[in-house]
Parts: structure tokens; sequence; C-alpha cells
């Protein structure tokens, strides 16, 4: 199933509580158009609210499972630390 | 004018061993299936016109991809070597040219220089650098020409390492424990809090790309080896944010440092002997502050499945490099390559003699003090007489030729690879990235050579033990001119050279 979004199963577990409450948490997600791991405020949910979009989950060693058993709705992508 | 990136791919062209596609392809998996696929049934290079968000930019996949007997096929090209020769041949041909070294000289200017982008402008993203498989830590350049410099003294150690791209300015390098960077990095710069300049060059002489895969002693610079290989030294520029130097001719220059004990998370990616590795660790960082580039620059890039580019560059110089080392340390070794397609990553010494009582473990002493030696975990002796190339010769061997109670031998400790945590990791870091890029293998090494008692004594039933000696040549000599197609394969010739 095609996912727009890879979070880490770890991170995952560790926020799973926050599932359909709307309560926003900081995670490394791996948008697909890019490929690049950013930081970003997401909230999870296990149906589509408005805005969120199909997501994945990745074990250690980047094997995926649970592809589109959940969503994600970026809040807002934290910027990168900025050199000086 | 030198050599370049151009060249080869005409050169590529006029020998029919590449294809140009000219739709829109995209960097994000479709490139690099069409790398592998080809590499599986021993298709052509691409060069790919037009990629999706890369505008003005073009990327070369398979341009160093050979066959497992002739894995330096199309390397051969970029040299002006005979492609059809046997791979012990070109071990032959190449060494004594990488060993007459010449330095490289310094010019004014060059074509890397074309166009320049300083700090805000800096977008890695722009280039097109692959997504290769399914649970890849990110993009990835796995083929590359990667520079820095000895602090105390002239020494420029050139490598060709594992690069994820982290962000539009960052990079993550992750150099094998082995690797000169490493140690360059390590105990020179880190050691002293001391930034180390890196440059991460695509592209120039295909040469340099050849010799950066290398494994060379410590104060090598193998750009030395790439002019001694053409006979005319490397034309290289100054960087324009350090005084490193680089080729004056590559198609595209990442310029910026490692910072001390500054780490990025890295991986998993897939690994050149045909796995995947992971979990995803910390590696050191790069921050990139400038990138140069050509006009319409060629990038060009490798899967690490098998039988891609990477397979051809490991087999055809990074084995040439462990080769040299075996010979200057004077081991009665004839040939010591290692096996990365289909046999894992064994390393094989094919002894010029019947090992002496306690060679064995002479070869514990030396992997154990020597990191290049010490690459891979299993470590395999065999007879000159077994064809080295032949995985079931090999295999062979290695089933009939051991006592397992006496000629394998695994070492009671691990040896150490890998060390590169970071003093700002935290209880938590270590879970999530285990050990931190810390490896540790025990070592195996199997003595599969003939111990001269039955059954083990018995000569091989092969061509080359079964016909007198004048009756075989006549056989290989006529075998085409009798009107068969394939080309014959005799290894007596191997098996009699002095190396």
């Amino acid at each position: 199933m095609e996912v727009s979004y890879w979070l880490y199963g770890d991170d995952f577990n560790k926020h799973s509580d926050t599932l359909d409450t709307e309560k926003p948490i900081e995670v490394p997600v791996m948008d697909q158009r890019e490929k690049v791991w950013q930081k970003a405020k997401v909230t999870l949910s296990r149906s589509p609210v408005a805005g969120a979009e199909l997501a994945g989950l990745l074990g250690p060693y980047g094997e995926p499972y649970d592809q589109g058993k959940f969503y994600v709705k970026i809040v807002e992508m934290l910027p990168e630390e900025e050199e000086e | 004018m030198a050599y370049d990136m151009r060249n080869f791919v005409d050169d590529l062209r006029k020998a029919g061993e590449l294809v140009e596609v000219d739709r829109e392809a995209t960097w994000n998996f479709e490139i690099p299936a069409f790398e592998v696929m080809s590499a599986r049934i021993g298709g052509p290079a691409f060069l790919f016109n037009k990629i999706t968000g890369c505008p003005e930019t073009r990327l070369l996949v398979g341009g160093f991809a050979g066959t497992f007997r002739k894995p330096h096929k199309r390397i051969a090209i970029a040299l002006g070597e005979d492609p059809n020769v046997d791979r012990f041949t070109w071990f032959r041909l190449m060494l004594p040219k990488m060993m007459n070294m010449l330095r490289p000289v310094e010019v004014a200017t060059g074509p890397c220089k074309e166009i320049v982008k300083m700090g805000k402008d800096v977008n890695i993203l722009a280039f097109p650098l692959t997504y290769h498989s399914l649970g890849d830590g990110g993009r990835a350049m796995l083929q590359n020409c990667t520079l820095v410099k000895d602090p105390d003294s002239d020494w420029i150690n050139s490598g060709n390492y594992g690069i994820e791209i982290f962000s539009k300015n960052r990079l993550v390098i992750t150099p094998y424990a082995h690797t000169n960077l490493n140690f360059i990095y390590s105990t020179k710069y880190e050691l002293r809090n001391m930034s180390m300049p890196i440059a991460v060059c695509l592209g120039g002489d295909p040469v340099l790309t050849m010799v950066a895969s290398t494994i060379a002693p410590p104060g090598v610079t193998e750009f030395d080896m790439a002019g001694g290989i053409r006979g005319v030294p490397v034309e290289m520029v100054r960087a324009e944010t350090s005084d490193l130097l680089i080729p004056a001719d590559a198609e595209v220059v990442f310029e910026g440092e490692i910072r001390p004990y500054e780490r990025l998370p890295e991986g998993p990616r897939i690994e050149s002997f045909g796995f995947s590795t992971g979990p995803r660790k910390l590696f050191y960082a790069i921050r990139v502050h400038c990138i140069t580039h050509r006009q319409n620059p060629i990038c060009y890039d490798t899967h690490a499945s098998l039988g891609v580019s990477c397979s051809g560059l490991h087999d055809s110089f990074f084995a040439q490099g462990f080769y040299m080392i075996l010979k200057m340390l004077g081991l009665p070794v004839r040939v010591g390559s290692f096996f990365t397609l289909r046999g894992g990553a064994t390393q094989v010494y094919s002894m010029e003699e019947k090992v002496y009582p306690g060679f064995t473990q002479d070869l514990v002493d030396w992997i154990g003090g020597n990191p290049a030696l010490s690459t891979f975990a299993s470590h395999l002796l065999i007879d000159g007489d077994t064809d080295f190339w032949d995985h079931g010769d090999v295999f062979e061997a290695a089933w009939t030729q051991v006592n397992p109670k006496r000629d394998v031998v695994i070492t009671p400790g691990i040896f150490p690879t890998m060390t590169v945590e970071s003093s700002w990791m935290e209880e938590e870091d270590f879970k999530r990235y285990f050990r931190a890029g810390t490896h540790g293998y025990q070592k195996m090494i199997t003595d599969a050579t003939t111990k001269g008692e039955p059954p083990l004594g018995v000569k091989r039933t092969s061509f080359e033990t079964l016909f007198p000696d004048e009756l075989q040549k006549w056989v290989t000599d006529n075998w085409q001119r009798l009107g068969f197609k394939e080309e014959p394969r005799w290894v007596k010739p191997w098996i009699e050279a002095k190396v």
C-alpha cells in the first residue's frame, strides 16, 4: 500500500497513547516525496481526518510494517538546526 | 585535455554498452530499479538525460558494471584496456601501473568551477542522488571520490564511501573501520578538536573513482596511483572553502567539513555484498558549505546490490588494493581477493605453495595487525590449482580439503572494527542505535589447502590435471577454430604464472 510518510516503530510505540486524541507529538518523519527525514509536529489517528495522510512504520533494519494502518497529519515541519 | 566522464560516456556509447533514456525518469526507486535489472541480465549502462526535479542534470548508472568473470569489462573501456582479458590478467596488468605513482599537479582553474553555489544557495537535493530500496534511511551517494588531507603531511586520501543525504546541506558519511579517512579523522582531527575539510566529488576522470575504491596503505595518495595508470599526472584545483585540492574536471563537488564529535543518524541501507545493513546508527556528519559543478553535469550512481557498478569497482579495484598490500607484506599468496557476488564477503587467498605449519596462526596475527586485512570475518586459504574465481572449485575445496578440527580457526576474541560513538550520546541513543556504529567480529580462518594425506592429497580431476600439457594447449588454442562459440577457460597459465 502506498503511504505518504514513514515513522520509526519505536517512536510510534512511545506515543501510541496519543492516537485519535489530536495531541501533537514531535517525531522524525520521512516524506515519501523527498525521502529525507525531518522532525515534525504531528497528530496520529486511525481514521482519516482533514489534512491527514496514510503512514507506515519501519523497524530498526528499515523493514516496513503496518503500512496504511494509521494516518499522520503534519501540524508543523520543524526547522533543522541552522548553521551559525 | 584529460580524459573525463564525458569521454567515458562517449566511449561506452561507441562500444554499444550504453542506452540513453530521454523520457523523464525519477531518482526515487525508478532509476535504481533499471540498474539492478540490467545487472541481473548482463544489460547495458544507462544515461538518464531528464530527471524529475533535477533540471539540467544527467545521471549515469551501471557505468562500472561488469560480469562476474570480467568485472572490469566497462572499467577497461575507460582505461583504454582490452575489456576481454580474464580477471587474473587484469590484476597483473593493473598492479605495476598503480605502483608506478605520479604526483598530481595543481592548475589554476577547471571545468568543475563553471558554477559555484555558496551558503544559503547550497541545495544537495537539487542533484539526482537516488533513493535505492525499500526501507533505506534516505537518498544516498554510493559512488564517489571523497577527499580529505592529512594535516601533518601532503598525503591526500581519496575514498569511495556510502554517504546519505540528511538535508539540503548535510550529509552523513559511513567509512569502514579500515579506511584511511577514519584513521585521519579520528586520530588527527577529532583528537585535536579540529574540524576536517572534506570534498565529495562526482565525475572527472573515471580512474579517480577507481583508485578511490582501492585499499591503499596509509600515506599513499590514491591519485598518485591514478597518475601511474594514466601515465600523466591528475590535474587538480584548489577548493573554494578550504585548502583541499580537487579534480579540475569533476562534474560536481560538495565541499564541507566534519566537525569533531558531530554525528547524525544514517541507514539502514543495502550493502555491497548484497544484504541490508542496519539499524540506523550515528555516523560522521558533513556540513556542506559550497557546491561547485559543471554546466549540465553528469552525476553517476551505483546501487549496492550484486553485479552493479559497485561490484565492478570492488572486484576490479578494491580487491586490487588488497592484493597490493598482500604482496607488499611479502605473504606467500599468489592472488588475494574476496567474493562479493554470491560469495558473501569471504576473503580468499590463493597460496603460492603449500601452507607451512603455523601459517594459519600467522595469518590471524596479520589480520589482527592490519585493518585492511581485517575487513571481513571469513578468510579462506586455497591451493594455487583451485580456480580462484570458480565458486564450484572453491566450494569443493572448502568441503573436501578441510578437517574441521584442525583446519578451521575461530578467534576467541572479537576484533573491534568500528568505534564512532559520540560523547553527546545518551542512554536512549545507545538503546535506539544499538552500539552506535561499533562492529565486532570473531574471525574464521579456514585452511582448504592440500595436506598431502589421503584422500586429500589426491590430485584434482580438472582439465589441467587430467591431460598432458601439450594437449591442453592444443584444445584451448583450437577451441573457437573448431566452431565452438564459447570462450575456453584454461587456468594452467594462471597456476604457473609468477606474480
